[in-house]
């Protein structure tokens, strides 16, 4: 990794002379490590996942218990645990995980912490990376927790020590919330100092009544929880967090967070507007008396949020409430959109229906649009996942099967559903895949084919695997193992033999599992072995009941690293006296390495990845790829 | 002082790499550098765009218009970026293509380089690198980025002292991979060429 010079400074207790260059989620770690956390716990997800993988390369040597959980909740529940043992932790996760986490995330609130405990959650606007652009802001009103927020990997760090001081002051869990502009935006970072910790073994010491949340000791919780709030509220009124940061001069205001905050200030210095700005990073409970004072102060307030409009509503009842008439603008009146980032362009054009400021420069393009081919992301050369597409989609038609219904779920295998494969009818949340099948294969007679990782069935498509065989229902589950959480960066699953820091833990196969619960025909393919795939992949198709054929090859990036380690890579070409022109390899096997170039097809060797899947009989009936001398 | 560029290309070229050297030689020569990235799903060989800004800005995103310098990795890659991004800036693109798998399943081929000119880069500012070759040369076909970033040093494109830039390599990057990516770097200095229509490639 590139980054390492800035991240073995990263372990260096010593202030540094000058700034570090961190992505915001590497400053959310590094302000973890100054805030002296001594566990950490995460499912990687992106925009969250550089949390972990910075966390992984410094945890050991800096003495901080560090784990990737099966699952987002029991990342949440392991964290309470060595918080409520007297610990600082840190979970985080993306967005969605926290939907995952949200039953012990609500009622932690009331229980309380000891150990000052930081909920980092990313949300992703104009979802780069999601299945949605859920706002999780709406969870600190849900769970009456309090909230920050940075805009900056400079904040990030800052912000996340603060919340740690919140969370230890008032007992209370404190949600960090980021967007994908922040977590991925890379910029200078003053560090502080790391502090020794004991790295001790811890003894909890019991309060059944404060950790028993029965419905006796909630109903007093929930009453102490508010009055907690409002002392909470005293601090985000005096917060640093919050803050002008330019004279206030202007009777036009605009009260913002995040990353609109950025957007904005480069819309304002760029095009010369004359605004005044409050700046919240305390975004629950809102500092009430700075907004009316900033409203009072001004004829005409912007609100400038991403997503819903959040602070607005709140905004708005502190107008009412306090009778103030200085006339708001944002998103519930129609000036800015509910959908998508905030980014500059988008909050330009919003302010010009409010303010008068010039539009941007149009291109030198001969075009206003382009009408290039999309590029969208793609399964890698040599990823094992094309190799089970690839045969499924034959099987299927070979054995005459109509309408059959795909189910995939959340992992690099999602590309399946771009052609040619085209193989997913669904694909919702987390284990969903194997949710729906059960639905499916209650209510129609069509044969149901389940694709889900290895470490999204862990994480949540056990219970309903437990279910459809509980059930007497009837799918084929087809298990992409591929040794690794890959699309959020290679993590570790529960599958692994070692964990992140080449410790050993115990690797959970996935065929113990699912005998475990009960299915007989469960068998193993390798995905780079078409031929014997197809035969296996045929007569489970056949089959009634739950059938799960478990596809295992170690993902392309992964083998990539080794091979490229011992320079064992050996690429392929297409011998043009062969090649028959069936096109079948480029129409409906696709490797991004294979193009067709004046008529003839190409392999590209600077991305083949040397995985020979392509020359087999299956994909190419000519035998014309050959191994390149 | 702001100055935008953006770096474009497919997943897997160095773009994120790219943007941190230039960074890194920015910090060096005391200009503030922030940089917008990308991770995740969006990788896995689709269309990559890292906003890199140096000097008085506050967000990482290079608003429409306001682009100076476009790092193209991929050809058709920096068509899309410079019709997305408007304004006038300065292109310097590399000759690394990458087919779009959406074209091959299809059928078609990859467009012309005239076509590509004629479309999209008619009355650009454009500078051309032959990086894939570079690359080769320097016995590295991962080092095609450095090409690129070595074209618009070439022409004065880029604010940063060009020492820097090399020594933003040399804290990074070590034997063999140091050596061949300032080869790379170098070659790309002094091989980079105006477009001109009248030269019908790019």
């Amino acid at each position: 990794m590139i980054y390492m010079t800035d991240l073995i400074q990263f372990t260096e207790s010593k202030i540094e002379k000058k700034p570090i260059f961190l992505l915001g989620n590497e400053a959310i770690a590094r302000g973890a490590v100054e805030a002296g956390i001594e566990f950490a716990s995460s499912y990687p997800g992106t925009p969250s996942s550089e949390v972990g993988n910075t966390l992984s390369l410094v945890a050991d040597k800096l003495g901080i218990k560090f784990l990737y959980s099966v699952n987002e909740k029991v990342a949440l529940e392991s964290a309470f645990a060595a918080s409520i043992s007297g610990m600082r932790s840190l979970v985080f996760m993306k967005h969605v995980g926290l939907n995952v986490a949200s039953d012990p995330f609500v009622s932690i609130v009331y229980t309380g912490t000891r150990g000052g405990l930081v909920i980092m959650t990313a949300d992703d606007p104009s979802m780069f990376s999601s299945q949605n652009e859920q706002d999780n802001r709406h969870y600190a009103d849900l769970a009456h927790i309090p909230m920050i927020e940075p805009s900056n990997p400079q904040e990030a760090k800052d912000f996340v020590k603060a919340a740690f001081e919140i969370s230890e002051k008032y007992h209370i869990p404190v949600l960090f919330r980021t967007t994908t502009r922040v977590s991925h935006m890379r910029g200078p970072v003053n560090d502080g100092e790391i502090p020794k910790i004991k790295g001790t073994r811890k003894v909890f010491e019991r309060d059944p009544k404060r950790f028993v949340s029965l419905p006796v000791n909630a109903i007093g919780l929930k009453k102490m929880l508010m009055e907690k709030l409002g002392e909470i509220a005293v601090e985000s009124d005096m917060s640093f967090m919050n803050s002008t940061p330019s004279n206030m001069v202007s009777e036009i205001g605009a009260i913002t967070s995040g990353s609109g905050y950025n957007s904005l200030m480069d819309a304002v210095t760029s095009h010369s507007i004359d605004m005044d700005i409050l700046k919240i990073g305390f975004t629950n409970p809102l500092p009430e008396r700075r907004i009316s004072e900033f409203l009072r102060q001004h004829d005409k307030v912007v609100i400038v949020e991403e997503l819903d409009p959040y602070m607005e509503e709140k905004i708005r009842a502190i107008a009412q409430i306090n009778g103030i008439r200085t006339r708001i603008y944002g998103k519930l009146d129609g000036y800015f959109p509910l959908s998508y980032e905030l980014n500059p362009d988008a909050v330009l054009q919003s302010l010009a229906r409010i303010l008068s400021i010039p539009g941007y420069i149009q291109g030198k393009s001969p075009k206003t649009e382009s009408d290039l081919p999309p590029r969208p992301p793609v399964l890698c050369p040599g990823c094992p996942h094309r190799g089970t597409y690839y045969v499924v989609k034959r099987s299927v038609r070979m054995s005459n099967i109509k309408n059959p219904i795909y189910a995939s779920d959340i992992g690099c295998y999602s590309l399946g559903t771009y052609e040619p494969f085209d193989e997913a009818d669904t694909l919702i949340s987390m284990g969903s895949s194997i949710g729906v099948a059960n639905g499916f294969s209650m209510v129609t007679d069509q044969k149901v084919i389940a694709f889900i990782g290895d470490s999204t069935f862990y994480h949540s498509g056990i219970p309903p695997l437990i279910n459809a065989v509980h059930n007497n229902l009837d799918m084929l589950v087809i298990i992409m193992d591929n040794g690794t959480t890959a699309m959020t960066g290679q993590q570790p699953n529960p599958g692994n033999e070692l964990d992140y820091n080449g410790k050993p833990v115990t690797g959970i196969p996935i065929e113990n599992v699912v005998r475990g619960i009960g299915i007989g025909n469960v068998s193993v393919i390798d995905p780079y072995d078409l031929k014997a795939s197809f035969v296996t992949i045929n007569r489970a198709l056949h089959q009634t009941g739950v059938s799960v054929i478990i596809s295992r090859r170690e993902c392309a990036i992964i083998r990539d690293r080794k091979l490229h380690k011992n320079g064992e890579i050996e690429i392929y070409t297409v011998n043009q006296d062969k090649c028959g022109k069936c096109m079948n390899c480029v129409e409906n096997f696709s490797c991004p390495a294979l193009f067709i170039e004046n008529s003839e097809i190409q392999i590209n060797p600077s991305i083949c990845d040397g995985c020979g899947v392509c020359a087999e009989t299956l994909v190419c009936p000519f035998n014309a790829i050959e191994v390149k001398k | 002082m702001i100055f935008n560029i953006i770096l474009m290309g497919v997943g897997g070229q160095g773009i994120v790499t790219s943007g941190i050297l230039i960074a890194d030689a920015a910090k060096t020569s005391g200009i503030n550098a922030v940089m917008s990235e990308v991770h995740g799903l969006s990788q896995r060989g689709g269309s990559v765009r890292v906003d890199l800004r140096l000097g008085d800005v506050t967000g990482s995103i290079v608003p429409k218009g306001e682009t100076d310098l476009i790092l193209g990795f991929e050809p058709m890659e920096a068509a899309r970026c410079f019709v997305d991004t408007g304004g006038n800036p300065k292109i310097v693109v590399g000759d690394q293509i990458m087919v779009p798998i959406s074209l091959s399943t299809k059928g078609e081929e990859y467009p012309s380089m005239e076509s590509l000119n004629e479309d999209y880069f008619k009355y650009a500012d454009l500078y051309r690198v032959e990086s894939s070759k570079i690359a080769l040369e320097a016995g590295n076909k991962k080092v095609s980025n450095m090409a690129v970033l070595g074209g618009a040093f070439g022409i004065n494109a880029i604010p940063v002292p060009f020492e820097n830039m090399i020594g933003s390599l040399e804290s990074r990057f070590h034997g063999e991979i140091l050596r061949a990516n300032n080869e790379a770097l170098n070659m790309g200095r002094e091989k980079v060429r105006k477009f001109s229509s009248r030269i019908n490639s790019i």
